[in-house]
C-alpha cells in the first residue's frame, strides 16, 4: 500500500519536475518532496553504499551521517567526483539524472548532514 | 672495515651465497634479481640472498627513495629488478626505470589514458610491469596492452584490448609472459559484465587467443545471466615452463550476492584454470566454489611446493579455505581452513567439490552475515614461502560483511555502479571480535608454525621472505617490519608514513643486498577494512618507493 502510494506520488512528481526545466526549480522541487528521501535511499543503496556504507556510516568513502555538509557541495561532489590526495571518487554526472542526484542529496541530508549547516 | 673492502667482501659473499643457494632456488633464477611478479613462477616471493639476515637486520638504513608523483588510490606495484635496474608503475600506469643502486631515474613513460576511467570506481590501480624479451609490458586502466623498449622506455607497440565503457573493465595487473605469449585478464567482475582472458604475441601485440571465463553451457548459466556473469581473472597468472602450463584463477560470479537468477554452477567463476599457452585451451580446471554467491574470488596466486619429492599446488581463496592439489588435473586432495570465523559453510566436501553446510542462494530482503568478508581472510596481497623453514607466510584479517540481497536489473547499471545484488553493505567485526595476524603455516597441511598479532592494523601489502631467515611486511599504519622467519619475532622496524598495497622485493647490485618496498595506501579494500579496524582510518595516503641496505660498518 505504502509502495503504491509512493509510486503514484513519484509519478506525479516526475511529471511536475519535467514540466519545469530550470536546475534551481528541480533542486527546490526535489528537496521539498518527502518522497525524495525514500527514492534517494534506494539509489544510495545500489550506487553509494559500496563505498560510503549503508546509512552513510563510512568505509572506503567518508562517513556521510552526522556531517555538516551543504546540499550544493554534496550535489557538486556527486556530479563531478572528487580527487583529494590518495582518495578518489568517480563522477556520477554522466550516469545519474539531475533529479536522482538531488534525491541522493535529500537522503544524505536526512542522515544528519547539514543538521547544523543548511544552505 | 672501509667501504671498498666491504664491497669487495660483499661481492665475494654474494658469489658464494649465489652458489650456495642455487640448489634451493628451484628455477635457477639469478639470485641477485627479482625478474617477475612473484620472483619465480612457483609464487614463493622468496629471495635466496642472505647478506641481510636475522643477525644484522638491525643495521638496515635507507639507501634511496623515489617518488612517482601520483598517489591516487595508492601504490600497488611489485617492483621488478633485473641487472641492477628497478621497474615499477605508479597509479594510471606511469612506468619508471631506476638505477637500483642509487634510485636515479633512467626513464619514465606516461601513457595517454582515456579520461573515461575517471567515471569508474576501481581505477588507476596498477600492480606493476612484466619484463622480458627486451621489453617492459603493462596492462592499462583503460584497457590496453603496451610494450616498451626495456632500455629506453620508448613505445614498441600498443594495442587496445578492451573498451572500458563497454565492458566496465580495464587492466589492474601486468600481463604475464608464457614463452612468446603475453596474457592477462581484466578487472570488473563486480560489474554487469562477462569477463575474458586475452593473449597476444609478445613481440608484436597481435592477437593470439582469448578465453571467455563465463561458460556458454546452458547447464551452467541461463543465457541472459551469462552476459553479465563476472568471472574476472584480475590478478597475474603464473607460467610453469616445465609443464608448459598457464595457471590463473578467476573471480566471483555476478551479481555477487544474488544468485537466484543464475541457477547452475556458473562456470568458470571461482575456478583454478590450467591453460595451454599457445592456444588458450583448457588443460584442466577445478571450480573451487560452484555457484559462488559471496564474492569469494579464486584469483590468488598458485603456490607450488615439494614435499617428499611430490609437487603440491596450493591455492588460497577469499573464502577462508586453502585448496591443496597433489596432482595435475583433478580435484583438491586436501582443503584446510585459514580463517577462524566462517559462517557460510561448516567445511569443504572433497567428494562433492563444494562447501558443506552452505546455502545455495541467499534470501532476498533478508539481512545476512558473511564471514569472512568478501575482502577475504586474506586479500590479494600475496603470501611468501621460505624453503628453509617450510613455512608460508600470510596476513590474515577476521572480519565480516552484512548484506541484504536484492534483485538488480543489470540494464539499469552504468559505469559507476557495481552489480552486487544487495541493497545493504556494511563491513562489521565477527561476533567474537575482529582480529588480524601475520602467520607462518605449513602450506600443505595448514599447521600453524607461528602467529603474530597485528593489533588491528592488518598488513595489506605482499610479503617478502629471504635466505637471511627473514620475513618483511608492512602494516596499515605504515610500520615496516622484519621478522625472524622461524619464530616470527620482530627484529627491526621502520615507519614509512603510509601503509602499503605493493610488494616488497630483494635484489643485489655490486655485491650489496637491498630490500625495496613501496608505501602509499588507499583504495577500496583499505577503505572497507578501515570500517572494521578503525585505528587505521587516519593513515595518510602517499607514494614512495624506498630501498634499504646495510649501513657500512
Amino acid at each position: 500500500m505504502r509502495t503504491a502510494a509512493c509510486l503514484l506520488f513519484g509519478l506525479a512528481f516526475a511529471a511536475a519536475v519535467q514540466a519545469s526545466a530550470s536546475p534551481e526549480d528541480i533542486k527546490a522541487a526535489v528537496l521539498s518532496n518527502p518522497v525524495s528521501v525514500h527514492r534517494g535511499e534506494r539509489e544510495f543503496g545500489r550506487t553509494c553504499a559500496m563505498c560510503h556504507g549503508s546509512g552513510g556510516t563510512g568505509g572506503v568513502g567518508k562517513r556521510l551521517a552526522d556531517r555538516h555538509l551543504m546540499p550544493d557541495y554534496i550535489f557538486q561532489t556527486i556530479t563531478n567526483g572528487l580527487r583529494r590526495g590518495a582518495s578518489f571518487m568517480p563522477s556520477f554526472g554522466q550516469k545519474l539524472s539531475v533529479e536522482v542526484r538531488w534525491e541522493l542529496v535529500a537522503y544524505i541530508m536526512s542522515l544528519g548532514s547539514g543538521r547544523q549547516g543548511g544552505d | 672495515m672501509n667501504s671498498t673492502m666491504h664491497r669487495i667482501t660483499g661481492t665475494l659473499l654474494a658469489m658464494l651465497v649465489s652458489h650456495a643457494v642455487l640448489a634451493k632456488d628451484p628455477e635457477s633464477v639469478n639470485p641477485a634479481d627479482w625478474p617477475q611478479y612473484h620472483r619465480t613462477s612457483n609464487a614463493w616471493r622468496y629471495s635466496p640472498l642472505d647478506l641481510i639476515n636475522s643477525g644484522n637486520v638491525k643495521r638496515l638504513k635507507v639507501a634511496w627513495i623515489h617518488q612517482p608523483g601520483d598517489i591516487t588510490n595508492g601504490l600497488q606495484a611489485t617492483p621488478i629488478v633485473i641487472d641492477g635496474v628497478a621497474y615499477y608503475t605508479s597509479p594510471y600506469n606511469t612506468v619508471f626505470a631506476l638505477n637500483a643502486a642509487t634510485g636515479e631515474q633512467l626513464w619514465r613513460y606516461d601513457p595517454d589514458i582515456n579520461p573515461i576511467i575517471y567515471q569508474m570506481i576501481l581505477t588507476g590501480q596498477s600492480r606493476g610491469v612484466t619484463v622480458g624479451r627486451g621489453k617492459v609490458y603493462i596492462g592499462t586502466s583503460d584497457g590496453k596492452f603496451i610494450a616498451l623498449d626495456q632500455k629506453t622506455g620508448k613505445e614498441v607497440w600498443l594495442k587496445q584490448i578492451v573498451q572500458p565503457k563497454k565492458c566496465q573493465c580495464g587492466f589492474t595487473s601486468p600481463p604475464q609472459l608464457a614463452g612468446d605469449i603475453l596474457y592477462g585478464g581484466t578487472m570488473g567482475g563486480d560489474f554487469a559484465t562477462s569477463s575474458t582472458l586475452f593473449a597476444v604475441h609478445a613481440d608484436t601485440g597481435e592477437p593470439a587467443w582469448s578465453f571467455d571465463t563465463i561458460s556458454r553451457d546452458p547447464q551452467s548459466w541461463p543465457k541472459e545471466a551469462a552476459r553479465h556473469g563476472g568471472g574476472a581473472a584480475w590478478l597475474p597468472g603464473t607460467y610453469d615452463e616445465k609443464t608448459d602450463t598457464i595457471y590463473i584463477g578467476t573471480g566471483n560470479a555476478a551479481p555477487d550476492f544474488d544468485g537466484l537468477d543464475r541457477p547452475g554452477d556458473n562456470k568458470y567463476t571461482a575456478t583454478l584454470l590450467a591453460l595451454e599457452p599457445e592456444t588458450g585451451k583448457i588443460k584442466w580446471y577445478n571450480q573451487e566454489i560452484p555457484h559462488e554467491i559471496w564474492d569469494y574470488d579464486s584469483t590468488f596466486e598458485l603456490l607450488r611446493v615439494k614435499r617428499n619429492g611430490r609437487e603440491y599446488l596450493v591455492h588460497p581463496s577469499k573464502s577462508g579455505f586453502v585448496f591443496v592439489y597433489n596432482k595435475q588435473g583433478g580435484r583438491p586432495d586436501h582443503v584446510w581452513r585459514m580463517a577462524r570465523n566462517i559462517t557460510i559453510a561448516d567445511g569443504y566436501d572433497l567428494e562433492k567439490g563444494d562447501f558443506s553446510g552452505r546455502v545455495y542462494n541467499h534470501k532476498r530482503g533478508q539481512e545476512t552475515l558473511l564471514c569472512p568478508s568478501p575482502d577475504g581472510i586474506r586479500n590479494w596481497n600475496h603470501g611468501a614461502y621460505n624453503p628453509s623453514t617450510g613455512l608460508w607466510y600470510n596476513n590474515t584479517m577476521e572480519m565480516c560483511l552484512r548484506i541484504k540481497p536484492v534483485k538488480i536489473d543489470p540494464a539499469s547499471l552504468g559505469l559507476t555502479q557495481a552489480y552486487f545484488g544487495t541493497e545493504e553493505l556494511e563491513f562489521v567485526p565477527p561476533p567474537g571480535g575482529a582480529s588480524t595476524h601475520l602467520e607462518g603455516r605449513d602450506p600443505v597441511t595448514g599447521k600453524l608454525g607461528w602467529s603474530v598479532d597485528y593489533h588491528g592494523a592488518p598488513g595489506l601489502g605482499s610479503l617478502l621472505t629471504t635466505g637471511g631467515n627473514l620475513v618483511f611486511d608492512i602494516d596499515t599504519l605504515g610500520v615496516m617490519r622484519a621478522h625472524d622467519a622461524r619464530t616470527g619475532k620482530e627484529l627491526w622496524h621502520f615507519r614509512l608514513g603510509s601503509g602499503s598495497r605493493g610488494g616488497i622485493v630483494s635484489y643485489a647490485v655490486h655485491g650489496k643486498q637491498y630490500i625495496l618496498a613501496t608505501s602509499g595506501i588507499s583504495g577500496w579494500v583499505y577503505g572497507s577494512v578501515s570500517a572494521v579496524f578503525k585505528k587505521i582510518k587516519q593513515t595518510p595516503g602517499g607514494g614512495i618507493i624506498i630501498a634499504f641496505t646495510l649501513e657500512d660498518e
